[in-house]
C-alpha cells in the first residue's frame, strides 16, 4: 500500500535517498544484512545513530520540542520505507523508543533536560530491567526490591533477559518499593539507573542462534538517587503500561519485513527456485500477509497522527502479527537454504568472519536469523499475553 | 493521507446497515426493488450514463454494510460486474441501451462470465463465438449464472478463436437459448443458460471489452467481494461475542475459559487483518489503473481475495463451532454467513486459487486468468 505522494513528499524522498547514499555505508549494509541478532550489532548501532543525529532525524516519532522531526505520518512512512530498502540497522529502541518517550510523558524538567539530548546523541545507551527470573509474562510478580535510605533507594534482586545489558550505560527498571499490597501493581516505582553504580553484575546469557545479545544483571545494595524515579512513588505500573503500548503501537515494521522478504525471493532466485511453485506461493502467503500488516499500521499511524489513541486490539494484533510473519519469512529462509542449512557458523559477529562452507553473504545468516527469531513471540508481551490483553478487549 | 471514510461513503453504508438489519422478511423482488431505489446499482455506473459515478471505494462502503446481512441480491454481479462491463464498452448504443436502465433497476442485467473466474482456464464446454454471416453464433453452456434468473440480458463471455475473448449481449428468448433457474447455495437464484446455435449481430457484441478491460472489471469486483467479506466477518465476531458472553456452562460464561477467549481474539485479529487488506487493495487498484499497470492491479486484487477470502471461511467455521449446535441452525444466520462465503468463492475464485495467480504474476509478464 503506497500512500500518494505530493511534489514536496517526493523532494523528501529524494533528500532521504542521498542522505543514504552519502552516509548509509556499504559496510554498515553488510553487517545489518549478515545480522542474527535481534538488535544491531552494538557499534554499528552507534556509527549509525551518530549519523542520524548529526542530520538531526534520529528522532522521527518524537515531536520538535525534545529535538525529534515532527514528520507528519507520510514522511515517516518514506523514512522507513527508504531505510528498509536500503539495508539500513535498525536503531535500539531502548532510549528512541521506550526510555525517551517515559521521560517526556512522566519525567521531571530536570529529567528531560539531563536524559533527552544524551538519548538523541547517542551518548546513553539503555536497557530495559523488567523481566525477572521469576516473573516473565506475570510482570507484577517482580521481587527486586528498593529500599529507601536517605535521599537514596537501596536496590535489591536480579533482572533477567537484559538485551545488550553488557553495553548500556543506563537502565530503566520495575522495582517493588511499597508492601505487599492486595494489588500487586500498586507497589511497584520506575527507576533510571546508572550501570556503573557498584553492586551490579552482568552475566551473559548465549542465545541458541549463538548470539550473545541478553544478560542476567545482578543487584547488590545498588545505591540509586530517589530523583532518578519517574512518576509518583508506587505509579510504576502506571508508566509502564504507557510505554508497553508506546512500545506495540504506532511501529513501522512491515517495511523491514517487506524488504527481507525480497532480498529473500532475490536469493531464491539467483539459486534458480522461484521456478518451484510450492515456494513461490509459500512467498506469496507470506507477502499477502505483509500487505495486510503494512495496511493496519498506516490506518494506526492514521489514527494517532489526529491525537486518538489506536487502543489495545491494535497494539497487540500489531506485535502479534509482525512477530509471527517474522518467523514465517525467517522459515522461508532456512527453506531456500536447502542442504546448506546444515553449515553452522559459529563466530559473531558474523560481518567480521567468514563462512567455512563459502556460503554467499545473503545466506550465511539465514539459520541464525530464524532460530533467533524464536524470541520474537516471546519477548515484549508473548502471544499468548497479546491474545489475552485482545480478549478482554472483545470479550471483556 | 487519510484512510478515513468520507461522509458520502458514511451515508452510503450507513443506510444500507440499517435496511440489511431488517430485510430477512422481505422476499427477494422486494429486496431487489429496495437495492434499485436507494440507488445502489447506480453507484460505480458512470454519471454521463445516468449513474452516481461513485469510486470503488464507495462501492466497497456499501458492500461491506450490506456483507452484515448478508445478502445473497446479485447486486455485485449486477452493480459492479455488469455495470464495469458496460461502462467498459466503447458502443454508444449499447450503452445508452442497457446502462441508464440497469442504473434505475429498470432492467436487469447479469454477467455470465464467472466459469473462467472460478477455474482459471476455459472450461471444454465454456460458451464460443464464432463469426457468421456478419454476425456471430454462440455455443456453450453457462451452468450457475448469479442472479441470472429473470434477468432481463446476460452478458456472455465466449472466446471467439483469432479474436480473443469477447462479451455478448444475449437477451431472452432468442432462438437456440434455454435458461434455467437454479437454487444457490446462499439462497439466492441463478440460471444456466445453455447456448445452441444462437445467432446475434455484430451490435450484440460489447465493443472494446477485450481480455484486459473484463480482467480490471473482475479485480475490481475481487476487492468489493473482499469489502463484503469483512462486513460478514465483523457480524460474525458481534454475534459469537454477544453469544459467549450469554451462554453459561458448567457455571461460568463460555466466555471465561481462555481455550476459547484466545480463539476470538484469533478471529478479531483476522478481522482487522482482512479490514486492512481491503483496504489496502483499494488503493492499490486505483495506483496501478492510474499507472496503467494491469499486471499490478490483477495482483493487488488477487492478493487481497487470497488473504481476505481465507480468513473469512475460517471466521465463519469458527463461528459456527463457537456457537456449539445453535451454529450449525438455519434458525441462526451464522451458517448463512458461510454459505455466503462460499458463494462468494464459487462465483470469483476460490482463495487457493487467486494465492497461486498472485504467486504467478510475480515474473508472469501476462495476466493469469
Amino acid at each position: 500500500m503506497t500512500p500518494i505522494l505530493d511534489d514536496d513528499d517526493l523532494a523528501f524522498r529524494d533528500a532521504v535517498r542521498a542522505f543514504l547514499r552519502e552516509r548509509l555505508t556499504p559496510d554498515l549494509v553488510r553487517a545489518t544484512r549478515l545480522n542474527t541478532s535481534v538488535f544491531s550489532e552494538h557499534d554499528v548501532c552507534v556509527r549509525w545513530h551518530r549519523a542520524l543525529h548529526e542530520r538531526g532525524w534520529v528522532a522521527p516519532s518524537w515531536p520538535v520540542e525534545h529535538g525529534g522531526t515532527g514528520w507528519p505520518l507520510v514522511r515517516r512512512w518514506i523514512w522507513e520505507t527508504e531505510l528498509s530498502r536500503a539495508g539500513a540497522p535498525p536503531l535500539s529502541p531502548m532510549g528512541l523508543r521506550m526510555a525517551g518517550p517515559v521521560i517526556m510523558r512522566f519525567g521531571t524538567p530536570a529529567q528531560r533536560a539531563h536524559y533527552l539530548p544524551r538519548i538523541l546523541s547517542g551518548e546513553d545507551t539503555w536497557c530495559q530491567g523488567y523481566s525477572e527470573p521469576g516473573s516473565g509474562s506475570d510482570l507484577a510478580s517482580l521481587s527486586t526490591r528498593a529500599v529507601r535510605d536517605g535521599d537514596h533507594y537501596v536496590v535489591d534482586g536480579t533482572k533477567i533477559w537484559t538485551t545488550h545489558a553488557h553495553h548500556a550505560n543506563r537502565m530503566f527498571a520495575l522495582v517493588r518499593t511499597g508492601a505487599d499490597s492486595a494489588r500487586r501493581q500498586d507497589g511497584i516505582s520506575f527507576l533510571l539507573i546508572d550501570m556503573a553504580s557498584p553492586g551490579i553484575t552482568v552475566r551473559p546469557i548465549r542465545s541458541a542462534s549463538g548470539d550473545h545479545e541478553v544478560n542476567q544483571v545482578f543487584f547488590d545494595g545498588v545505591r540509586v538517587p530517589v530523583d532518578a524515579r519517574v512518576g509518583d512513588e508506587g505509579q510504576g505500573w502506571t508508566v509502564a503500561k504507557y510505554l508497553l503500548e508506546f512500545e506495540r503501537g504506532g511501529a513501522i515494521a512491515a517495511a523491514r519485513l517487506r524488504a527481507a522478504l525480497e532480498r529473500l525471493v532475490a536469493l531464491a532466485d539467483r539459486r534458480g527456485l522461484l521456478d518451484d511453485p510450492d515456494l513461490a506461493l509459500a512467498v506469496s502467503a507470506v507477502e499477502v500477509d505483509v500487505d495486510a500488516l503494512e495496511a493496519t499500521e498506516l490506518r494506526v499511524m492514521a489514527t494517532m497522527q489526529v491525537g486518538q489513541n489506536p487502543g489495545g486490539l491494535v497494539s497487540s494484533m500489531l506485535k502479534l502479527r509482525w512477530s509471527e510473519i517474522q518467523q514465517s519469512i525467517t522459515r522461508l529462509g532456512v527453506r531456500v537454504l536447502g542442504a546448506d542449512a546444515l553449515a553452522w557458523e559459529p563466530g559473531r559477529p558474523m560481518h567480521e568472519g567468514l563462512s567455512a562452507a563459502g556460503l554467499e553473504d545473503e545466506a550465511r545468516p539465514l539459520v541464525a536469523q530464524y532460530l533467533n527469531a524464536r524470541a520474537y513471540t516471546i519477548f515484549g508481551g508473548s502471544s499468548e499475553i497479546q491474545r489475552e490483553i485482545v480478549a478482554r478487549e472483545v470479550l471483556g | 493521507m487519510s484512510l478515513e471514510r468520507t461522509t458520502e461513503q458514511r451515508l452510503l453504508a450507513d443506510a444500507a446497515t440499517r435496511w440489511i438489519a431488517d430485510a430477512d422478511t422481505l422476499g427477494a423482488e422486494a429486496r431487489w426493488r429496495a437495492i434499485a431505489g436507494f440507488g445502489w446499482l447506480a453507484v460505480l455506473v458512470p454519471e454521463a450514463d445516468g449513474g452516481l459515478g461513485r469510486d470503488l471505494a464507495d462501492a466497497c462502503a456499501l458492500a461491506e454494510a450490506l456483507g452484515a446481512g448478508p445478502a445473497p441480491d446479485p447486486w455485485l454481479p449486477v452493480a459492479v460486474q455488469a455495470a464495469g462491463l458496460l461502462a467498459a464498452c466503447t458502443d454508444a448504443a449499447l450503452r445508452a441501451r442497457w446502462l441508464p436502465a440497469l442504473a434505475d433497476g429498470a432492467l436487469r442485467v447479469v454477467p455470465a462470465t464467472h466459469e473462467r473466474g472460478g477455474r482459471g482456464r476455459a472450461r471444454a464446454d465454456a460458451t464460443r463465438a464464432r463469426r457468421d454471416a456478419g454476425g456471430w453464433v454462440l455455443d456453450g453452456i453457462e451452468r450457475t449464472v448469479p442472479g441470472g434468473d429473470g434477468a432481463d440480458a446476460w452478458l456472455v463471455a465466449a472466446v471467439t478463436g483469432d479474436e480473443g475473448p469477447a462479451v455478448f449481449v444475449v437477451t431472452p428468448g432468442l432462438p437456440g437459448l434455454r435458461a434455467t433457474s437454479v437454487d444457490t447455495v446462499d439462497g439466492g437464484r441463478a440460471c444456466r443458460l445453455d447456448l445452441e446455435g444462437v445467432r446475434l449481430g455484430d451490435d450484440a457484441r460489447l465493443a472494446g471489452v477485450g481480455a484486459a478491460e473484463s480482467a480490471r472489471v473482475d479485480d475490481r469486483a475481487l476487492v468489493v467481494a473482499c469489502a463484503e467479506s469483512v462486513g460478514s466477518m465483523d457480524a460474525l465476531l458481534r454475534e459469537t461475542v454477544a453469544y459467549l458472553r450469554t451462554r453459561v456452562q458448567f457455571g461460568r460464561p463460555l466466555a471465561a475459559n481462555q481455550a476459547l477467549r484466545h480463539r476470538v481474539a484469533d478471529l478479531a485479529i483476522a478481522l482487522e487483518e482482512a479490514r486492512s487488506a481491503a483496504l489496502a487493495a483499494v488503493l492499490a487498484l486505483e495506483d496501478a489503473a492510474r499507472g496503467g499497470d494491469d499486471r499490478a492491479h490483477a495482483r493487488a486484487a488477487a492478493g487481497a481475495r487470497a488473504k481476505v477470502g481465507a480468513v473469512a471461511r475460517r471466521v465463519a467455521e469458527e463461528a459456527i463451532q463457537l456457537h456449539g449446535g445453535m451454529g450449525v441452525t438455519d434458525e441462526l444466520r451464522i451458517a448463512r454467513h458461510l454459505k455466503r462465503q462460499l458463494a462468494l468463492d464459487a462465483m470469483l475464485g476460490s482463495p487457493d486459487w487467486h494465492l497461486r495467480r498472485h504467486a504467478t504474476l510475480r515474473t508472469a509478464t501476462e495476466t493469469t486468468r
